[in-house]
């Protein structure tokens, strides 16, 4: 019964076919309520099958698809993640007046793409999950189609993503054409040996991933599509495809071995200090909270990547902590920055004044968010620090760890720039009845994880094991 | 049989053309047409590799890399339609809105 492991992205593809199919039925201003309504069934869904598949460890249709404790706890994380997704959205497809139901399809076509990548254990189930996830992420990005932004977003992101892509796929052929095989497994008896084509693929391979993560050095197209991408999507943005890559690259890194391990390992040193130290640096003089918001995302890809740099259980264990507190955060803040937006406030930073007093909860609550992503005790982002922080020290890598210490204390600079704008400044807020229900439930998830974690960050390393 | 090398070189070749012309043009169109003219190479060296391993994985790879860039020329076109009709052009130096 191998369709059994298929299950979670059988799911995802029936609800995209549901939800175009009924929207066709559906009368024009019930439609918006349908097909949330039936995003949320799929997602549920997408959840129980997920959670079927815990503890199960399975190799299927001819080596395709893989299931393990990795790839499931990654897809239960993003079956919560797209939950909180349709919430951050719900306001947003209304006052923007966007078709609920092609977004939706859309939406969920880059989870199923996530989902595809979370199982490949193959390099052609591998292009075709994250081409998926391109395709998608490239028309998400221009949605708003009157809106010149957004069209230029989606614009600059698909040039540059799909000469990403055909560079992976050419790496892909050159490891194909040494290894003869597509199979990882088959791939890693090859990888000792740094051998010309080997050397070759493998760069092109890791620098089509790399894209995908928006890391330095290639890193030019995520401040762009992310500023002038819909609000929502900037979010799903700021998480969605970074996390499934990385969860990809936990399995993808630990297949080199010898002398080309330590080479691979020396570069991603590189990469990692280079993109945290970067992204804070960029980050220091932006005004506009979305372009901050991926200035600062492109930071903490450089705070992940130091886990496979020293490849650890310990350091993949800070990962899924750091993952899962990262997003709680990112998607907290996005929910504010909709409700502020929402309430005409814009989206440059001075669209926060004042709003520890108009809104006092959504002004603790960001405070919340902020000291988590600069990792102050008691959040959830000190814990996913002091883990990475404590595994590097383990492995010796002390000037990593300094470093990563440093680059904390600089993003305190822009982090702080919210807060004094939220809570120090004054501003003319005319709020409007609306309901900001839906985001309040989003930050209320997140901060409720971001403390939890704070406190008890076992609960998530309990759920899971390491890949291979 | 004509040998791998010069099929790769090419492939090599249309792929460091492709590549060429999609970095120094400004026409987002013709970018789109150089990636195209990339991935293609990349199908090349695919039907090349499989042949002389005597297997078929190539080739169905190659397969699935010409429906994907078909479904990738479609969505390119949409958005390069949606961007003209914001702002009447095309040219990816005129288009230039966001930046730091």
């Amino acid at each position: 019964m191998e369709y059994r492991l298929l299950l979670p992205e059988l799911v995802l593809a029936v609800g995209i076919l549901a939800i175009i199919l009924v929207d066709l039925w559906t009368a024009v201003e019930r439609k918006r309520w349908t097909a949330f309504g039936l995003a949320a069934l799929t997602f549920g869904a997408y959840l129980i099958a997920v959670t079927s598949l815990v503890g199960v460890k399975e190799v299927a249709f001819a080596g395709h698809l893989l299931v393990d404790d990795w790839s499931t706890f990654f897809k239960l994380f993003f079956g919560i993640t797209g939950l909180l997704m349709l919430l951050l959205s719900f306001e947003y497809v209304k006052e923007r007046a966007l078709p609920p139901a092609e977004f939706l399809a859309l939406l969920i076509g880059a989870y199923l793409g996530i989902s595809i990548l979370l199982g490949s254990e193959n390099l052609l189930t591998l292009y075709i999950g994250l081409e998926l996830i391109s395709l998608t992420s490239y028309l998400l990005a221009a949605f708003l189609r009157q809106d010149p932004l957004s069209t230029e977003a989606g614009l600059k992101y698909f040039l540059l993503g799909s000469i990403a892509s055909a560079a992976l796929l050419c790496g892909i052929s050159f490891l194909y054409g040494v290894t003869g095989s597509l199979s990882l497994i088959v791939l890693a008896q090859h990888l000792a040996v740094a051998q010309g084509m080997v050397v070759t693929g493998t760069i092109l391979l890791l620098s089509g991933l790399l894209f995908k993560l928006a890391a330095v050095p290639f890193q030019v197209w995520a401040p762009d599509a992310l500023q002038g991408a819909p609000t929502p999507i900037t979010a799903f943005f700021s998480v969605g495809a970074k996390v499934a890559v990385l969860a990809f690259f936990g399995r993808f890194l630990a297949l080199f071995a010898g002398e080309f391990a330590q080479e691979i390992n020396y570069y991603f040193l590189l990469i990692a200090i280079a993109s945290m130290t970067i992204g804070n640096l960029a980050a220091l003089r932006q005004t506009n909270l979305k372009r901050l918001m991926a200035y600062s995302s492109i930071a903490h890809v450089g705070y992940l990547l130091v886990a496979f740099v020293l490849g650890t259980p310990a350091a993949y264990a800070a990962l899924q902590v750091y993952v899962a507190v990262y997003a709680a955060a990112n998607l907290g803040i996005f929910a504010i920055i909709l409700w502020a937006e929402s309430q005409g406030r814009g989206l440059e930073i001075q669209g926060f004044q004042g709003l520890g007093r108009v809104q006092p909860l959504f002004g603790l609550a960001l405070g919340v968010f902020v000291f988590s992503l600069v990792g102050i005790p008691p959040t959830g982002g000190f814990m996913g620090k002091l883990l990475l922080f404590m595994a590097s020290v383990e492995e010796a890598h002390y000037l990593l760890a300094v470093i990563m210490v440093l680059n904390g204390v600089l993003s305190v600079a822009y982090y702080y720039r919210m807060l004094r704008s939220a809570f120090f400044e004054e501003g003319e807020w005319n709020l409007q009845e609306g309901d900001g229900h839906a985001l309040g439930a989003v930050v209320l998830v997140a901060v409720v994880v971001i403390l939890f974690t704070g406190v008890w960050p076992g609960w998530l390393q309990g759920l899971t094991s390491l890949p291979m | 049989m004509i040998p791998l090398s010069w099929v790769l070189a090419l492939a090599g070749l249309l792929f460091g053309i492709g590549l060429l012309g999609a970095l120094l043009s400004t026409n987002a169109v013709r970018m789109l047409i150089c990636i195209e003219l990339m991935l293609n190479a990349v199908n090349i060296n695919l039907v090349a590799f499989s042949r002389y391993q005597g297997q078929a994985h190539g080739e169905i790879v190659a397969l699935f890399a010409m429906a994907i860039g078909a479904a990738e020329a479609a969505v390119g076109l949409a958005i390069f339609v949606a961007v003209a009709r914001n702002s009447k052009v095309i040219d990816i130096d005129k288009i230039n809105l966001l930046k730091w």
